[in-house]
């Protein structure tokens, strides 16, 4: 195991902070962020299968899996490591797309999308990606809510008491 | 706080501030002492520098200077340690958990394991007992010298299970003010996030409790981001300072009477291993060829479960309960030496997603990390999940220990350390029954759906620096003094002979403060 790829996880914290902080029109401005990182075959192939990793159907959910396509994208340009690792992944999902659906790994329906990766999910670039991806991901607040996990009640924004008096010692089943 | 002049002799450097550190330090300079503390790390506010994020406190408080691992058990980061005043004291879940009399007897009571190498510790229960007493006080520990905690739901799942199997869970011994204000703390909220560090301070720490009572003494010179580089020996072969690094890179010496290294079990090690002289050629201290042997990191593993109903195991103190049911020593049912504690634990969905079912980048090569509906299973589900860890003895052997890279070196020339690790078939044998019994629990509760999962990065990192009556198998004697060169001390978990199953912060402690009045004892001798 190469200590930097764990450590590269830490790396997703400021991002997905600061893509957290920019209310509304946060949608733009990654993209815009991202421009030219990726060619759009391969921003469709990345979100593809950031869609595959993280397959949440509910809306608000969904909606977040696209930033995080899109953050991984805007890091791609400046991390060369991080580069490295999507572009071998998008390689080998279209290469495997091709020789069992003769289609890039974007055309293929949610079904095929997962035979393919099952079939690349062993290598180490693949591997990183997830964690990539759920690091970024399941670090955002609009998904914790969405998971109905309310956060810090605790912190330096939300003195709100912890849970002392919010049921942490009742269990109603 | 004092402020002695750089270089000033002093009585006593102490190298590190976490738990052994603190400990040692608040006594001495409560008896008048005057000491250098040099801490790698800065120093944090609780109130304006810890916040309730996980990779945020990670990538803030983690020791993030080179540590690669080695061997056949690896994990994405070796070990998980802070780099701060307060050391581990900030991560820490506040479990304290005193020894079991065996455990202080492995060798004796274990008998003679192939490929382990197992000894007795130099000390009893009974002879550490009034130090366990003393640490509990200024610690805090409710269960013991507070009313124990009440269990939060995370926990009532646990006894549900436990009821049902008619095994004893029950609220933990943790120093967390659980049920209201300790020692000018105030009681501890319940919000869950123990391992980021306590904003209001009410789960114990060095950084908030010892090092500020030693300040007040003015006995105290805190040096933080002080990295110490090697320790000096004068022509006798005594200690005689410590040469560190400044933030900007300048090396300094610190001269002292005393030098007491409590750096952990990886840092102290390369520490000594560094400090190779024509005099110490295998290192300082190292005349057995024991520094960076015996390294034990505990035998853990987790268990989560799903639920049908919501648990919102992330409320309350994340180690709240217990079953101490397989804590003791019964090969003959069981097929392994030694014992284990299943402890309460929940994560946040950032670390629950990436550790539950981990890849290889957080875990062993082999590991392939959740994705797609395994993974959506999981998180759409996180208020249904509960957890535990699992915590027990993992025996030393040859095939565990930390060492210096021959070539790699740090930004201040220092080689880096490799932690080597390759389970012992003991370790093995006791994670999979552990889980089992894990999976026992969850299902009796009621659990729709259980996760069997591997060793998180390190956190109780022991046994390089052994604690033993031979100098010729270890490297300090019963009180921390380093066999071969007297004014020189260990008050870290290096010291532990085995690793026993607790949890170590308390037993760090409460060794620290027994070594404190031994120093003590002997300067006023003139023995030092």
């Amino acid at each position: 195991m190469e200590r930097r790829e764990f450590l590269t996880l830490v790396g997703c914290s400021a991002l997905t902070l600061t893509a957290a902080a920019v209310a509304g029109p946060e949608k733009s401005l990654l993209w815009a962020a991202s421009e030219g990182a990726l060619s759009e075959s391969d921003q469709q192939a990345l979100s593809a299968a950031v869609n595959r990793i993280i397959p949440h159907t509910d809306p608000a959910l969904k909606k977040l899996a696209g930033q995080t396509a899109q953050t991984l994208a805007t890091r791609m340009k400046s991390d060369p490591a991080l580069r490295g690792t999507v572009q071998s992944v998008i390689a080998e999902l279209n290469d495997q797309s091709r020789k069992t659906y003769d289609k890039p790994f974007a055309g293929l329906i949610p079904e095929q999308q997962n035979v393919i990766m099952e079939k690349v999910q062993a290598s180490g670039s693949f591997q990183h990606l997830v964690n990539q991806v759920l690091a970024d991901y399941y670090d955002k607040p609009q998904v914790w809510h969405a998971l109905g996990y309310p956060g810090p009640v605790n912190d330096h924004e939300h003195m709100e008491g912890g849970y002392l008096a919010k049921g942490y010692d009742k269990l109603d089943w | 706080m004092a402020n002695f002049a750089l270089n000033e002799p002093v009585d006593v450097c102490v190298i590190g501030t976490g738990a052994g550190g603190g400990n040692l330090i608040r006594q001495l300079c409560a008896a008048g002492v005057k000491v250098v503390a040099l801490e790698a790390g800065p120093r944090f506010d609780p109130h304006k520098d810890f916040l309730n994020n996980e990779w945020v406190m990670f990538s803030k408080t983690a020791w993030l200077d080179p540590v690669l691992g080695s061997g056949a058990d690896q994990t994405g980061l070796p070990v998980w340690l802070v780099k701060g005043v307060g050391g581990t004291t900030i991560h820490w879940a506040g479990a304290s958990l005193r020894l079991q009399p065996h455990e202080f007897k492995a060798k004796t009571t274990y008998g003679n394991i192939d490929g382990a190498t197992l000894e007795d510790w130099p000390i009893t229960l009974d002879e550490l007992m009034p130090y366990y007493h003393k640490a509990e006080t200024f610690m805090g520990v409710a269960g013991r010298v507070q009313p124990p905690p009440i269990g939060n739901t995370n926990f009532l799942v646990m006894k549900k299970g436990a009821d049902k199997l008619g095994l004893n869970a029950h609220p933990g011994t943790m120093a967390i003010n659980a049920r209201g204000p300790y020692d000018g703390r105030p009681q501890c909220m319940q919000c869950g996030f123990c391992f980021q560090g306590c904003t209001p301070k009410a789960k114990w720490s060095t950084l908030y409790e010892a090092i500020p009572k030693a300040e007040k003494t003015g006995n105290l010179d805190l040096r933080p981001n002080a990295m110490a580089i090697r320790v000096n020996t004068d022509p006798s072969g005594k200690a005689r300072s410590v040469t560190y690094a400044s933030p900007d890179g300048k090396l300094n010496e610190q001269r002292a009477r005393v030098i007491v290294i409590a750096g952990n079990s990886i840092q102290t090690p390369r520490l000594l291993l560094n400090s190779a002289s024509s005099q110490f050629p295998n290192g300082l201290a190292n005349g057995s060829g024991q520094v960076g042997k015996n390294y034990t990191r505990h035998l853990t593993a987790s268990t989560y479960g799903i639920f049908p109903k919501p648990v919102n195991a992330y409320k309350g103190i994340t180690m709240m309960g217990i079953i101490e049911d397989y804590a003791g020593h019964k090969p003959a049912s069981r097929g392994f030496a030694g014992g284990f504690y299943l402890e309460t634990i929940m994560l946040g969905p950032a670390f629950l997603s990436v550790f539950v079912r981990p890849g290889p980048d957080t875990s062993t090569p082999d590991a392939r990390a959740a994705w797609g509906e395994p993974l959506k299973n999981l998180m759409e589900n996180y208020t249904h999940v509960a957890g535990m860890w699992i915590v027990g003895e993992d025996l030393p052997t040859p095939g565990k220990y930390v060492s210096l890279h021959p070539t790699k070196k740090d930004r201040y020339g220092m080689p880096v350390p490799v932690v080597t690790v390759n389970d012992h078939p003991n370790d093995k044998r006791m994670r999979e029954f552990a889980w089992a019994r894990g999976r026992d629990v969850f299902e009796a509760a009621g659990a729709v759906k259980t996760y069997d999962t591997p060793p998180y990065p390190a956190t109780h990192n022991l046994g390089t620096c052994r604690m033993g009556a031979d100098p010729s198998t270890s490297v300090v004697n019963r009180y921390g003094q380093t066999h071969e060169v007297k004014n020189l001390f260990i008050a870290d978990g290096s010291v532990f002979t085995t690793s026993a199953a607790e949890n170590p912060t308390l037993t760090i402690s409460a060794l620290a403060i027994r070594q404190a009045d031994y120093i003590m004892d002997q300067m006023k001798k003139r023995e030092l």
